[in-house]
């Protein structure tokens, strides 16, 4: 401890201080600290990466929705495959034409269960016994089901 | 001033003309400011090499800052930007390291620079001062080592200026107080 067990500092009048103070010399910066701002102020102002975030972002957005749409693709692809029907059947959202829909089809009022369903029985017509057996059960019940 | 005059064109040149001239521009004014503006940030922020990074982020963002309009007072805006640099350096401390540092690793006074005689004062002074809070610590550096008015130091903290005098004249009380309490070198 340097300080005297006379403390000098506690009867000096604040200009004595003062002028202790602003005497004393100050630190400076390192000269290799001048060198690292100057060479900063060379290098391009938008660092390395700052733009390669975003982009990296926006890349995996636009993959994600191309596996989806690839995914939902094949799905549909494979559920139509089983069912028997084209692929477009599986999401119409109007109804076939007139010309389209067999006469029986609109007997028995299945054009208003929805476009899909009469796509579907339009492309693939019910076998004989179905059919008998869906207009019996129109008939009796009144909803075809 | 000189400087200024630099500065000012800078500011008035398109980027790409003022990064060319910016080697030449902010080399000047870097030797005219930094050693003032180091000895602020380490009054400011607890560890030197935050200083460092601070004083590097100040002058790149003059750079940043060209094209934008003229700077009238070139040191008040100096004095300004470092001390926003020095809040986002403890801010962003504050969230990384969740503990306050309790003073400073360093004052402004460089020991090694202290003539033998100043040296015993020096080194009591300088302990003092890392026990000072920052912004008291902030007060009597720009007063005593950097010279500024009230009116200067008033506009740069944002208070009135008979409120940058009287915290002036506690924060020197306060160093009094622990100089002349002894212990001011405990820590």
């Amino acid at each position: 401890m340097t300080m005297n067990d006379d403390t000098p500092y506690r009867d000096m009048n604040d200009e004595e201080l003062e002028g202790l103070i602003s005497g004393l010399p100050g630190r400076q910066p390192r000269a290799a600290l001048r060198d690292r701002v100057l060479l900063g102020a060379r290098r391009p102002s938008v660092r390395r990466g700052t733009l390669l975030r975003p982009a990296f972002a926006l890349g995996a957005l636009l993959m994600l929705l191309l596996a989806d749409i690839i995914v939902v693709g094949l799905q549909d692809a494979g559920l139509a495959a089983r069912a028997g029907i084209s692929r477009s059947v599986l999401t119409a959202q109007r109804a076939p034409a007139e010309r389209d829909v067999p006469p029986w089809l609109r007997e028995i009022g299945a054009e208003e269960l929805g476009p899909r369903v009469a796509w579907m029985v339009a492309e693939r017509p019910p076998d004989a016994a179905t059919y008998s057996a869906l207009l019996a059960d129109l008939l009796q019940t009144g909803n075809g089901g | 001033m000189e400087i200024s005059r630099l500065l000012q064109r800078a500011s008035t040149s398109t980027r790409e003309q003022a990064c060319a001239e910016a080697g030449v521009d902010l080399a000047a004014l870097y030797d005219a400011y930094a050693a003032s503006l180091y000895r602020y940030l380490l009054a400011l922020l607890p560890r030197p090499e935050e200083a460092e990074d601070a004083l590097q982020e100040v002058f790149l963002g003059v750079l940043r800052r060209t094209g934008r309009g003229r700077i009238t007072d070139l040191r008040a805006y100096l004095f300004r930007a470092a001390r926003n640099q020095a809040f986002m350096a403890l801010r962003k401390r504050r969230t990384r390291e969740k503990t306050a540092e309790a003073a400073a690793a360093l004052s402004w006074i460089d020991l090694e620079a202290c003539a033998p005689a100043q040296r015993e004062i020096a080194i009591d002074i300088d302990c003092a001062l890392r026990r000072l809070p920052a912004e008291q610590r902030e007060i009597i550096l720009l007063k005593l080592s950097e010279d500024l008015t009230f009116r200067e130091i008033a506009e740069l903290l944002g208070l009135p200026r008979a409120t940058a005098a009287s915290r002036y004249r506690l924060a020197l009380e306060r160093l009094r107080s622990i100089l002349g309490s002894g212990d001011d070198h405990e820590r």
